[in-house]
C-alpha cells in the first residue's frame, strides 16, 4: 500500500462525494471513523431540514460545513418549543459557512423573526435569504430593515407570500436607501399596494445596487405604477422589473412607457394581467420606437385586441432592442396578425414570439406566413390555440419551404387536421431548420401520422415532436415506427393521448429495437393492454437509450 | 519533440511532449526550465501506474484543454464515463487508487475525474455493509457509535 490513501486528501473526497447523492454520503459516513471524517463536510455542505428534523447537537457539531441550508415546515414542527426555535435560527446563522437559507412554509413567530434578523446584522456570510410563506408580516419587514442597513454581505432576498403591507414595503425602502449589496428583491405575492409602491420608488431613485425587482401580485394599481415609472426615469440599475397582475390598467401602461423613453437600463419588463387595453399598448408602443435596451417585454393576458396589437407591432418596424415579445391571449385577430407580419419583413431582432392563445385564425396564418418566408431573425413561434386550421397550417408550410431560421414552431390545439398534417410533412421534407414541432390536439388522425411519418424519413432535423392528443390509431402508430427505423435525429416524441392499441405498440417496440436515437417517448393514455406493454418492455431490454412514460410495466 | 520522465524506481519513458503536458504539473515545469532535455523525475508515481498514466495521455493528446465544469448542483452533474475510459478503469482497486494519488499529484484534471467517478459508482446504491466489503475496511464503530450517526444523518436519508 502507498503511504497516502486517497481517501484522506480532501480535495479528492469532495470530487467523490461530488458524484454522489444524499443518501449514498449518509452511507459512506456509516462505513468507518477515517471515512466518517471525509464524507462528512460533504453530507453537511448543503442541508435540507423535512420530516425527520436534526438534532441539535449534530447541528451544533457540523453547522461549519453548512453552505446551503433548507428548513421545511415539517422539520421546524418537530422542534417544540419556541426557545429551541430561535436557538436554530440563532445558531445557523452564526456559523461562518452559511451562503444560502431558506425557511419554507411556516409561520415564524416574532421573536424568532427577531432572532433571525438580529444575526443577519452581523453575519457576513449569507448571500441569499429565501423566506417563502413564513408570514413575517409588515412588522418582521421593518425588523428585517434594521439588519439591512447594517448587513454588508447578503444580495438575494425572496420575500415570496409574506403578508407585507405598505408599511413594509416602507421600512425596506429606508433600508434601500443605505444598503449596497443587495440585487435582488422578491415581492411577490404581498400586499405593499400603491403606497408601497410609492415608498419603493422613493428608495430606487437613489439606489444603484438592486438590478431585479419582483412585485408580482401585490396591488401595485395605476398609482403605484406612476411611481415606477418616476423612478425609472432616475434609476440607473435596476435591468428587470416584473409588475405582472396589478391592475396597473392603462394609466399605468401610459406613465411606464413615458419613462420607457428616457430609461436606458431596464431590459425586462412583465407587465403581464395588468388589465391593458389598446391605449396602453399604443403608448407602449410609441415608447418602443425610441428605446433602444428592453430587451424582453410581456403583456400576456392583457386586452390589447386588434388595435393594440396593429400598434404594439407598428413599433417593431423601427425597435432594434427587442428580442421577445410575449403577447399570449391578448385577443388579437386577423388584423394584428397583418401589422405583425409587415413588421416581420423589416425587422431583424426579433427572435422569440408568443402569439399564444389569440384569433389569428388561417387569414392571420396566411399573411404572418408571407411575411416568414422572408423574414431570417425569428426562432421561435408560439402559435397555440389559434384556429389557424388547415388552410392556416397550409400557408405556414409553404413558408417553412423557404424559411431557414425558425426553430421552433408551436401550433398545439389549431384544428389542422389530416390535410394541415400533409402540409407540414410537404415542408419538413424541404426544411432544414426546424428542431421542435408542437401538435397536441389537431385532430390529425392516422392519416395525419403517415403523412409526417414520410418526412421523418428523410428530415435529420427535428429533434422534437408532440404528436399528443390527435385520434391517432394503431396504423398511425405503424407508419410513425416505420419512420423511426430510419430515422436517427429525433430524441422526443410525444404519442399520448391517441387511440394506439397492442398493434402499434408492438410496431413502436419492434422500431425501438432498431432506433436508438430517441430518448424520451410518451405513451400515456392510449389503450394498450398486457401484449402491448409485453412488447414494450422486450424492447427496452435491447434499448438502453430511451425512457416510455405513461406506460406502467410490471 | 519528446520528454523524459523517470518513475519512482528509476525506469525511463520517453513520451511525447504534447502527451506529457496533458501533466499541468509537468507543463508547468517544462515551461520553467525552458529548453532542456535533461529527464523529469517523478518520484510519487511506480513504473507501473506511469505506463498507465501515459496510455491515458496518449488516448486524450487531442481532447481540447478545458476547465471542468465545477458545479454545487447535483442535478447539473453527470456520472457518465466514456466508454474507452470506462474500460481504462477496468483495473484492481489498489491501481484504481494509484491512479487517482497520480492524477491528483500530476495535476491531470480530466483524469482525476474519471478516477473519482469510478470510484463514486462503485459506491453507489451500497450499503454502508456492501461498501466495505467492496473496499476491504474494516468496520472500527461500535454498534450504538454507528447507531448514533445512522440517526443523526436521518435527514438525508430520505433524499
Amino acid at each position: 500500500m502507498s503511504p497516502t490513501h486517497p481517501l484522506d486528501l480532501p480535495e479528492i473526497c469532495s470530487r467523490i462525494a461530488g458524484s454522489l447523492g444524499r443518501k449514498d454520503l449518509t452511507s459512506c459516513a456509516r462505513v468507518c471513523q477515517d471515512w466518517n471524517d471525509s464524507f462528512t463536510p460533504s453530507l453537511y455542505n448543503s442541508v435540507v431540514l423535512s420530516k425527520h428534523g436534526l438534532s441539535m447537537d449534530s447541528l451544533e457539531r457540523n453547522k461549519h460545513y453548512i453552505r446551503h441550508l433548507v428548513i421545511q415546515n415539517s422539520a421546524y414542527e418537530k422542534l417544540s418549543s419556541i426557545s429551541a426555535r430561535g436557538h436554530l435560527v440563532s445558531n445557523v446563522m452564526a456559523n461562518l459557512t452559511l451562503a444560502t437559507l431558506e425557511l419554507d412554509s411556516y409561520p415564524i413567530q416574532y421573536n424568532e423573526v427577531q432572532a433571525l434578523f438580529e444575526a443577519l446584522k452581523t453575519n457576513s456570510t449569507l448571500t441569499t435569504l429565501n423566506m417563502r410563506d413564513t408570514a413575517i408580516g409588515s412588522n418582521g419587514a421593518q425588523v428585517l430593515s434594521e439588519a439591512l442597513e447594517c448587513n454588508a454581505t447578503l444580495t438575494t432576498l425572496n420575500l415570496w407570500n409574506n403578508a407585507i403591507g405598505p408599511n413594509g414595503a416602507q421600512a425596506l425602502s429606508e433600508a434601500l436607501k443605505t444598503n449596497s449589496n443587495l440585487t435582488t428583491l422578491n415581492l411577490y405575492n404581498n400586499s405593499i399596494g400603491s403606497n408601497g409602491t410609492q415608498a419603493l420608488s422613493e428608495a430606487l431613485e437613489t439606489n444603484s445596487t438592486l438590478t431585479t425587482l419582483e412585485l408580482s401580485w401585490n396591488s401595485v394599481g395605476p398609482d403605484g405604477a406612476q411611481a415606477l415609472a418616476e423612478a425609472l426615469k432616475k434609476n440607473l440599475t435596476l435591468s428587470t422589473l416584473d409588475l405582472k397582475y396589478n391592475s396597473i390598467g392603462d394609466n399605468g401602461a401610459q406613465a411606464l412607457s413615458e419613462a420607457l423613453k428616457i430609461n436606458s437600463t431596464l431590459t425586462t419588463l412583465n407587465l403581464g394581467a395588468n388589465k391593458i387595453d389598446s391605449d396602453g399598448a399604443q403608448a407602449l408602443s410609441e415608447a418602443l420606437k425610441g428605446n433602444s435596451t428592453l430587451t424582453t417585454l410581456s403583456l400576456e393576458s392583457n386586452p390589447i385586441g386588434d388595435n393594440g396589437a396593429q400598434a404594439l407591432f407598428e413599433s417593431l418596424n423601427t425597435n432594434s432592442a427587442l428580442t421577445t415579445l410575449n403577447v399570449l391571449h391578448n385577443k388579437i385577430g386577423p388584423n394584428g396578425a397583418q401589422a405583425l407580419s409587415e413588421a416581420l419583413r423589416t425587422n431583424s431582432t426579433l427572435t422569440t414570439l408568443n402569439l399564444n392563445d389569440n384569433q389569428i385564425r388561417s387569414n392571420g396564418a396566411q399573411t404572418l406566413s408571407e411575411a416568414l418566408e422572408n423574414n431570417s431573425t425569428l426562432t421561435i413561434l408560439h402559435l397555440r390555440h389559434n384556429s389557424i386550421g388547415d388552410k392556416g397550417a397550409q400557408a405556414l408550410s409553404e413558408a417553412l419551404k423557404s424559411n431557414s431560421t425558425l426553430t421552433t414552431l408551436n401550433l398545439d390545439d389549431n384544428s389542422i387536421g389530416s390535410d394541415g398534417a400533409q402540409a407540414l410533412s410537404e415542408s419538413l421534407k424541404a426544411n432544414s431548420a426546424l428542431t421542435t414541432l408542437h401538435l397536441w390536439r389537431n385532430s390529425i388522425g392516422d392519416n395525419g401520422a403517415q403523412a409526417l411519418s414520410e418526412a421523418l424519413i428523410t428530415n435529420s432535423t427535428l429533434i422534437t415532436l408532440n404528436l399528443s392528443d390527435n385520434m391517432i390509431q394503431d396504423n398511425g402508430a405503424q407508419a410513425v415506427s416505420e419512420a423511426l427505423k430510419s430515422n436517427s435525429t429525433l430524441t422526443t416524441l410525444d404519442l399520448a393521448n391517441n387511440v394506439i392499441r397492442d398493434r402499434g405498440a408492438q410496431a413502436l417496440s419492434e422500431a425501438l429495437k432498431i432506433n436508438w436515437t430517441l430518448t424520451a417517448l410518451d405513451f400515456g393514455y392510449n389503450f394498450i393492454g398486457r401484449d402491448g406493454v409485453q412488447a414494450l418492455s422486450e424492447a427496452l431490454k435491447t434499448n438502453r437509450a430511451v425512457t416510455i412514460t405513461g406506460v406502467s410495466f410490471w | 519533440m519528446t520528454v523524459i520522465l523517470v518513475s519512482s524506481d528509476n525506469q525511463d519513458f520517453k513520451v511525447d511532449k504534447e502527451v506529457a503536458e496533458r501533466s499541468i504539473l509537468i507543463k508547468n515545469m517544462l515551461e520553467d526550465v525552458g529548453e532542456s532535455d535533461s529527464p523529469i523525475p517523478l518520484p510519487n508515481v511506480t513504473s507501473a501506474v506511469l505506463t498507465k498514466v501515459i496510455e491515458y495521455c496518449e488516448h486524450h493528446r487531442n481532447d481540447p484543454v478545458q476547465v471542468p465544469e465545477e458545479t454545487d448542483d447535483p442535478r447539473k452533474r453527470s456520472n457518465d464515463i466514456e466508454e474507452w475510459d470506462m474500460k481504462f478503469m477496468q483495473v484492481d482497486q489498489e491501481m484504481l487508487f494509484e491512479i487517482i494519488l497520480a492524477a491528483n499529484y500530476l495535476d491531470i484534471k480530466p483524469l482525476l475525474d474519471v478516477g473519482c467517478k469510478t470510484v463514486a459508482n462503485i459506491i453507489k446504491g451500497k450499503t454502508p455493509e456492501e461498501i466495505r466489503k467492496a473496499f476491504n475496511i474494516v468496520n472500527d464503530f461500535t454498534p450504538e457509535e454507528e447507531a448514533q450517526i445512522k440517526k443523526e444523518n436521518e435527514w438525508a436519508e430520505d433524499r
